[in-house]
């Protein structure tokens, strides 16, 4: 068995597993969680190894939740899921969109007709998915605290009992309990997650309409770590173009991205996005030039396409700062400044 | 190189810990962080275009394979003299700070020998695990996996051999899985895959040397 070549089938997969368990000998029977080494996913740009250090540091330090937060576009959730299939080591986890009209009923569960006419207690997702990790995005999209709320005392290391029984019917009927930890042969209204299981959510720190709403208490339960824009947007930009080794050369893409950074903090996702349509728009385009009155064209109409709309509600004398920048740098003449005022007029508050 | 590289290792890597967790065991690896390749190869010499430039630290493990008589044969990668490239049989690198790492995992890309003094490399790839009996001792952050020996199934680290006990290697999806050479003549993904567990497993081809 010593050299083998497998092929990346599941059935090979299984035949590794079982080689290298004849190595290393059968599992203990007492199982000890070890947190799986994170390293940096190859095709996510824009994310710093300082990030990827932050999250292994949280992680070996005993925290269980984490939560990304920072400004859109940033890679935060990509990041929620390739941090959860790596620390789940059957690679799955439960991917949750938070919502404005949830409420704890949909996380944690509570009475619903089961069929019969009867009603019962119906787990939410939480409790479905308490033996993996569950990503939750957008967690500022809903009231927070009042979602979360019942698994408080479950995060703080102390067992939960919710206002829900096992059987409604029954008097004597045991209440749905919470435990924060493994418990030997728990009951059917006895709820354990599994060493595996974490809440990794992610929170756009733009639509801060809900940010309010998380209590210290909840926020202390989780390691925070901010996903912020990349260092160095021009490095960036060139090495989306595939030319990082460009020099110094005009690049009007970072310019107007540090233009808008200044308004209003946006990631690398709209900027890739422009890339490509730029170069659908025109194949072959060079991008790292002064841009001449065609390109400047296709500047504005990916502009609108991707970046205004994410700076919708911006004042008015931060739309005059971000005109005045983006005509100098771009070179744009009055005809074209004056579309991009009027264009940027509907978006100002 | 492009291909499912990465998905494969990702796929082996979590097999591999999860028989390792129990015990606390880690797996190491290098090369996997980028499918892009900062180092230029050299199509003249079939390895990398300055090899003094990746001594220590290696993205990838490169071996030679050539056709004669039907047959593929692979090689560590050797010059045109015949002489072995000082980093031929340096597999990879690895950092161990916390003395627990088991295993180590690696890339190996192939130069195809088409003529004289001429070699393709096509998008092929295999990821390669090591997996041995005891955790290697703690280590730097970067040091390198030097003198692969297929006989003594054994390879140095901190200027110690240690043996390991199983090699794997896996296969990925390849595109083009044949390459054309200048006599006309082919070689296959599956004729290199089997000559390149040939050539890891008792190593024939250094014995001829």
């Amino acid at each position: 068995m010593t050299t083998t070549l497998y092929e990346s089938s599941d059935d090979a997969l299984n035949q590794i597993g079982d080689d290298v368990r004849l190595i290393v000998g059968s599992p203990q029977v007492e199982t000890v969680y070890t947190i799986p080494e994170i390293e940096p996913k190859s095709d996510l740009q824009g994310i710093s190894e300082t990030i990827y250090a932050q999250i292994r540091a949280a992680l070996r330090s005993g925290k269980r939740h984490i939560i990304f937060y920072g400004p859109p576009g940033t890679g935060k959730t990509t990041l929620a899921q390739y941090i959860a299939q790596e620390l789940s080591s059957t690679a799955t986890y439960e991917m949750l969109t938070a919502s404005s009209s949830w409420t704890s009923q949909e996380l944690i569960g509570g009475y619903q007709p089961i069929g019969d006419g009867k009603i019962g207690f119906v787990p939410g997702a939480i409790l479905r998915n308490f033996d993996r990790p569950i990503v939750i995005d957008e967690l500022n999209r809903c009231p927070i605290d009042k979602v979360i709320g019942p698994l408080f005392s479950v995060l703080s290391g102390q067992a939960s009992t919710l206002p829900y029984k096992l059987d409604i019917q029954r008097d004597d009927s045991p209440f749905h309990v919470i435990y924060p930890g493994s418990k030997e042969e728990p009951e059917a209204h006895e709820w354990c997650p599994g060493q595996e299981w974490r809440l990794i959510a992610t929170l756009n720190t733009v639509d801060k309409s809900q940010l309010g709403q998380i209590s210290y208490a909840l926020s202390r339960r989780f390691a925070w770590i901010k996903i912020g824009v990349p260092e160095n947007l021009d490095q960036f930009t060139k090495s989306i173009l595939n030319r990082e080794d460009a020099g110094t050369v005009p690049n009007p893409i970072a310019d107007m991205w540090a233009a808008v950074n200044k308004v209003r903090q946006i990631g690398g996702a709209p900027i890739i996005d422009i890339i490509r349509t730029l170069n659908e728009m025109k194949p072959g385009i060079d991008l790292l030039t002064v841009p001449n009155e065609e390109m400047q064209d296709l500047l504005l109409a990916a502009l609108g396409m991707y970046i205004l709309p994410l700076l919708d509600g911006i004042r008015r004398f931060e739309a005059e700062t971000f005109i005045t920048e983006i005509s100098h740098n771009w070179s744009l003449g009055a005809a074209r400044r004056q579309a991009l005022e009027v264009e940027m007029a509907d978006i100002v508050a | 190189m492009a291909g499912n590289t990465l998905d494969v290792y990702r796929a082996v890597k979590r097999k591999i810990e999860n028989e390792f967790r129990v015990r606390e065991l880690t797996v190491k690896t290098a090369g996997f962080k980028q499918d892009g390749l900062a180092e230029t190869l050299s199509n003249s010499t079939g390895f990398w275009e300055e090899p003094q430039r990746v001594t220590s630290k290696p993205p990838r493990w490169i071996i030679q394979f050539e056709k004669n008589d039907e047959e593929v044969t692979a090689n560590f990668a050797k010059k045109q003299d015949g002489a072995l490239f000082p980093s031929a049989k340096t597999i990879g690198y690895i950092n161990n700070r916390e003395g627990n790492c088991s295993a180590m995992m690696f890339r190996i890309i192939a130069a195809i020998k088409t003529g004289e003094e001429q070699y393709e490399f096509p998008e092929w790839e295999w990821v390669m695990f090591l997996i041995f009996p005891r955790p290697l001792p703690s280590g730097n952050s970067s040091e390198t996996i030097a003198n692969f020996d297929p006989n003594d199934q054994s390879i140095l680290y901190q200027r110690r051999t240690f043996k390991f006990s199983l090699l794997g290697i896996v296969k990925t999806d390849v595109e083009n899985d044949s390459i054309l050479l200048s006599n006309g003549e082919a070689i296959t993904y599956l004729e290199a895959s089997e000559a390149l567990k040939k050539l890891l497993e008792n190593g024939t081809e250094v014995e001829n040397l």
